[in-house]
């Protein structure tokens, strides 16, 4: 199976941060969750693979195409990006924006950006400074999703919107995703979104990948123990990622629920949030 | 590459109305004075002014983080702001001669003054606003804007350091000086702040391949 | 036959024209059960076919498309169908998408003694804690045989 995106010991080092041989794969056709806490590196990560940072060491191909490969910057007709913040002047308007890519991309689709201004009820003249955030990240969108990419790049797009237009967005890309070398790479500290409708769920910590995993398996496999401190501490270290006390008891995250429930069939276990993955994962002490 | 013109001209028209405006008031103001210089002047920071407004527009939305994700390559986004330049610089020129004729038919200035000074202030604009572009690209608006103004400063404190020192110290006699020799003095000038501007450019180009965006 | 796909909460999907024919099919995903959901979905399919509520050679949904009306991972529905189709239900044909196999009746009936003995073992034990004899068991089979008929 092809990958859009292959990132292999990715490493760079900064005044308090490390980017440390960061490795992962987007595979062709899936949408992958990035996520961390803020800080964590996505967004340097993100910044790496569109070649705005210079590596120390590591490469990172993209489409098939190695950094030399990519020199040539037609390649980044293929792409699309959302970032957080606006990146459009302030005083364009959807129009005038459309005029610009019209020149940049060989690809431009301008029924389909007008069919996106109309779906997401943006207005042509209007001026990007006069929209709210979640109308920004709206047009961004339709940028993106207007000039034949099939890759889309989405660096913490949905934080400060609410539900509905999280939705709404989200049914853009399960739209994205139907053509098989479609692929996704979106990174997000909400991850309600990604717990959806995700295929992978890549999770770095303090510039460090602590797991690739399949979302299914996550969600089929990891479970949250509840019990007194004594029984958790016995369990064997290798089925234990991480505990928490509380006043009451303990509660663990472990690998594989359905063994623990096999062997201790007195203990209480529940699935487990990805939520809860990423915090016993950073928080929880270590047997 | 063209789009990211688009976007430069695009932006620029929203600020025409009030560029004009400073204009038109720097032309009464040049008749008043009686001085063409001083035309000229204006124009030459209208254009560095109009390069800073695209780049504070550029900086305020982090353009070129996103730029790099649209089909150009990093040198583009050099390359535009000095085309931009060039643009500018060329219609100034072409301004100021243009007034030149209405204004050495109201005043006394001749044409061959309002030519020098035409010449001189291009020179000035090329050389101070291309050197202006490379300290943004190197070291940011912020940083650069106090620059600026030194870069300025120093062909002002050249030329005239010159001529006061060639005043006091009486190397050129100032009459035996024809007109034919200011224009040479004023082409070779063009030529020398053309190619520094290129050179500017090229540097530029380098210092942007070699950042993090 | 229409294809409404349902998710709790429920939603209304696309409908899909499959063929002329006239039935619901429906495919429900619960999150709290604790089974997989590629496993409920298998299951639901299968018991479809079973049922007869899909007949051979009827195509199914795209598994992206199920993905995305589910809003599910495209890997879930992906294991489904292989599951489904390793089970002989369906048949994945690659680049024209995923049909409802000719169904050996062996295997129906299979399926169906599989799904009756388990049933059967339910009513057993629970007979057995009641303290039913088998007479009275047997006794009970027979009426109600016969009123089903």
């Amino acid at each position: 199976m092809n990958n859009a995106i292959v990132i292999k010991d990715v490493t760079k080092h900064y005044k308090d941060f490390t980017l440390d041989h960061v490795s992962f794969q987007v595979p062709e056709g899936s949408i992958v969750g990035f996520v961390g806490e803020n800080g964590a590196g996505k967004s340097t990560t993100i910044r790496a693979i569109l070649d705005l940072i210079h590596l120390e060491q590591g490469e990172i191909e993209v489409l098939g195409l190695s950094r030399k490969d990519r020199e040539d910057p037609r390649w980044k007709e293929q792409i699309g990006a959302v970032f957080d913040t606006g990146h459009i002047p302030d005083i364009m308007t959807a129009k005038q924006v459309a005029r610009m890519m019209e020149k940049l991309y060989t690809q431009w689709d301008r029924e389909a950006y007008a069919g996106y201004l109309k779906r997401f009820r943006l207005s042509e003249d209007k001026k990007y400074k006069d929209f709210s955030r979640g109308m920004r990240m709206k047009l961004s969108l339709a940028v993106a999703l207007s000039h034949g990419a099939r890759l889309l790049l989405l660096d913490e797009c949905t934080s400060g919107l609410d539900p509905m237009i999280r939705d709404e967005i989200l049914d853009l890309f399960l739209e994205f995703i139907q053509k098989e070398d479609h692929s996704i790479l979106i990174s997000s500290h909400i991850i309600s979104d990604l717990e959806k409708a995700a295929d992978y769920i890549v999770f770095i910590h303090e510039g460090r990948i602590c797991f690739e995993e399949e979302k299914d398996y996550l969600r089929e496999n990891y479970g949250v123990v509840h019990g007194t401190r004594e029984k958790i501490r016995r369990l064997p270290g290798r089925m234990v990622v991480g505990w928490r006390d509380n006043q009451f008891g303990c509660d663990a995250l472990v690998k594989d629920r359905r063994e623990v429930k096999r062997l201790y069939p007195d203990l209480s276990v529940d699935a487990a949030s990805i939520e809860e993955i990423m915090l016993y994962t950073v928080k929880g002490g270590r047997s | 590459m063209r789009g990211l013109l688009v976007k430069e001209i695009t932006i620029l028209k929203n600020n025409v109305k009030t560029q004009l405006f400073t204009v038109a008031l720097f032309v009464a103001m040049g008749l008043a004075l009686k001085n063409i210089a001083y035309v000229g002047m204006m124009l030459t920071i209208t254009i560095t002014n109009l390069l800073i407004i695209t780049l504070s527009y550029d900086e305020a939305c982090a353009w070129n983080c996103y730029a790099m994700t649209l089909p150009v390559r990093r040198e583009s986004l050099v390359t535009v702001k000095y085309i931009l330049l060039y643009v500018l610089s060329a219609f100034s020129m072409g301004i100021t001669l243009l007034l030149g004729i209405p204004f050495s038919m109201i005043t006394e200035i001749s044409l061959e003054e309002c030519v020098i000074s035409t010449g001189v202030c291009v020179i000035m604009a090329l050389f101070s606003s291309s050197l202006s572009l490379l300290l943004c690209f190197k070291f940011g608006m912020a940083k650069a804007r106090i620059m600026t103004t030194v870069t300025y400063m120093v062909p002002f404190a050249l030329v005239f350091g010159l001529y006061f020192l060639n005043v006091k110290m009486h190397w050129i006699d100032m009459n035996h000086v024809t007109d034919e020799m200011m224009y040479w003095v004023i082409g070779l000038g063009l030529a020398l702040s053309l190619v520094l501007s290129l050179v500017f450019w090229k540097i530029s180009c380098h210092v942007i391949r070699g950042q993090d965006l | 036959m229409e294809s409404k796909l349902c998710r709790e909460p429920v939603r209304t999907g696309q409908r899909l024209l499959l063929s002329g024919r006239k039935s619901r099919v429906n495919i429900i995903i619960s999150n709290s059960s604790g089974k997989p959901i590629y496993e409920q979905i298998v299951t639901q399919i299968r018991q479809m076919i079973m049922d007869g509520d899909l007949h051979a050679g009827d195509p199914l949904p795209s598994m992206r498309f199920l993905a995305q009306e589910l809003r599910i991972s495209v890997i879930t529905t992906k294991r489904a169908y292989e599951e489904l189709a390793r089970d002989g239900f369906i048949t994945n044909v690659v680049g024209k998408g995923s049909f409802v196999a000719d169904v050996g009746s062996e295997i129906l009936r299979e399926e169906g003694l599989r799904e009756i003995e388990q049933r059967l073992l339910a009513a057993v034990d629970r007979a057995k804690a009641v303290r039913l004899s088998k007479g009275e068991f047997l006794e009970i089979v027979d009426t109600l045989w016969e009123d089903n008929l």
